[in-house]
């Protein structure tokens, strides 16, 4: 019986947040208004070094083990931050594809499905990374490489370049 | 007759012809087109009720017969709500190349995972009500809307964490499986327990519950046909149109990275 009871109480918890996901949205409509202001900056360099192995591999070689482990916890820390502020961004920015999709505008229309593609796969990318970060800090020396986010993020600030050249939304490039 | 018996049987009577009349609905409105399982889910769940009904008080209906056309249509029904789901996911990955292949391996684990743990829940606490045929089968009801609505709140959080838009038919059919399945579950958790041999005030409340729950959901669906679709924000109409200067110092400092 108790059993059931658990299940009930899941059935109900399933059934309000249900009913909150069908009526959410992915953002606020006050970030959708002004994007530019929401978007984190993002130092595509410090976060490709941070990942980079042979830096991993230089810190290693000069540090006592208890030191490396806490750097290399810290240098974690901070790529997690810089990889959420990413995926917050592409988000961002995914909307703001969706909405010059449905502009009239051929062009606009083709640049706005290249940036939801290249937004997709960033979040895709994080998606897959953070888990990964995490289990890094709790086991210090775990290879990782999420070298594809930087690529992709680059790739994606490009694409919004592009949107933005035919179809400006104030201060979103700077942003990035 | 008791209250809540008397109740459900009404809930009964006047959800079965709103069944029909939004059965008749999606076919005319040609909505097979887009969501052809839906439609096919909607016509046999319509189909199966009136069944059940007319089967419930034809005197040379025996009960064996209508417990074996309940399971039938259980049966079938099921098949296709999860068909119904799966309908709903691959329509919102259709604007998003980049997702399909993930988000239909990724549903494909979500389902593996789900089974896995029902299976060891009907392993771990099997049906124990005293009416064993029924308790069986509340129990099998019980894993089948455990895994609908694992399926329905994976969809939900995919689809959220990828910021994909969606059309409101789409939350609305989403919302009135997710209705019938969380109500669902709730019910045959309990029945499959402490389903008795003969009918009592417990299994006249389940009764009830199941039935609001169908009427719910019928008219859910009944609204979100009805109403019209809502039309997106276009954000970037409302922005400014005169900010090359940024986007192009913007450009000229990637181009020399």
């Amino acid at each position: 019986m108790t059993v059931s009871i658990i299940l009930v109480v899941v059935a109900f918890l399933a059934l309000v947040l249900l009913i909150r996901l069908t009526k959410g949205r992915a953002l606020a409509p006050h970030i959708l208004e002004n994007p530019g202001s929401h978007l984190r900056a993002v130092d595509v360099e410090a976060f490709r070094n941070l990942m980079d192995p042979s830096e991993e591999e230089f810190l290693r070689s000069r540090l006592e083990p208890h030191e490396f482990r806490k750097l290399e916890r810290e240098r974690l820390r901070a790529a997690i931050e810089y990889l959420s502020a990413a995926a917050e961004n592409a988000a961002i920015l995914l909307r703001l594809g969706e909405a010059a999709r449905r502009g009239p505008d051929a062009a606009t229309a083709a640049a706005a499905d290249k940036l939801i593609d290249d937004a997709i796969r960033l979040r895709l990318y994080a998606f897959q990374a953070l888990p990964r970060l995490y289990l890094a800090m709790i086991l210090p020396g775990m290879p990782i490489s999420p070298a594809r986010v930087a690529d992709s993020y680059e790739r994606m600030t490009r694409q919004v370049i592009l949107l933005g050249l035919q179809h400006p939304p104030s201060g979103v490039s700077s942003a990035l | 007759m008791p209250f809540a018996a008397l109740t459900w049987h009404l809930i009964w009577f006047v959800r079965v012809p709103l069944h029909v009349v939004l059965a008749i609905y999606v076919v005319r409105r040609n909505l097979r087109r887009e969501f052809p399982i839906f439609v096919y889910y909607i016509l046999w769940t319509a189909a199966a009720s009136t069944g059940l009904l007319l089967m419930n008080y034809a005197p040379y209906v025996s009960g064996d017969e209508y417990a074996m056309g309940y399971v039938f249509g259980v049966a079938v029904g099921n098949i296709l709500s999860f068909g119904v789901i799966y309908e709903v996911f691959r329509y919102m990955l259709r604007g998003y190349p980049a997702l399909r292949a993930t988000g239909t391996t990724l549903f494909a684990w979500a389902t593996i995972a789900l089974l896995v743990v029902v299976v060891a829940l009907a392993w771990y606490s099997p049906a124990q009500g005293e009416g064993h045929f029924m308790s069986g089968l509340f129990l099998l009801e019980r894993t089948i809307n455990i895994v609908m609505c694992g399926l329905l709140l994976f969809v939900f959080l995919f689809c959220g964490y990828f910021g994909l838009s969606r059309r409101s038919l789409v939350s609305g059919i989403t919302l009135g499986l997710g209705i019938l399945a969380s109500l669902g579950l709730a019910t045959t958790a309990i029945r499959s327990q402490i389903e008795a041999g003969t009918r009592n005030q417990y299994t006249e409340i389940m009764e009830l519950i199941t039935q609001a729950a169908f009427l719910a959901s019928v008219l859910i669906w009944f609204a979100y046909l009805l109403l019209p679709e809502r039309t997106p924000r276009t954000v970037v109409k409302t922005l400014p149109t005169h900010d090359l200067e940024t986007w192009n110092q913007e450009l000229q400092r990637l181009l020399h990275q």
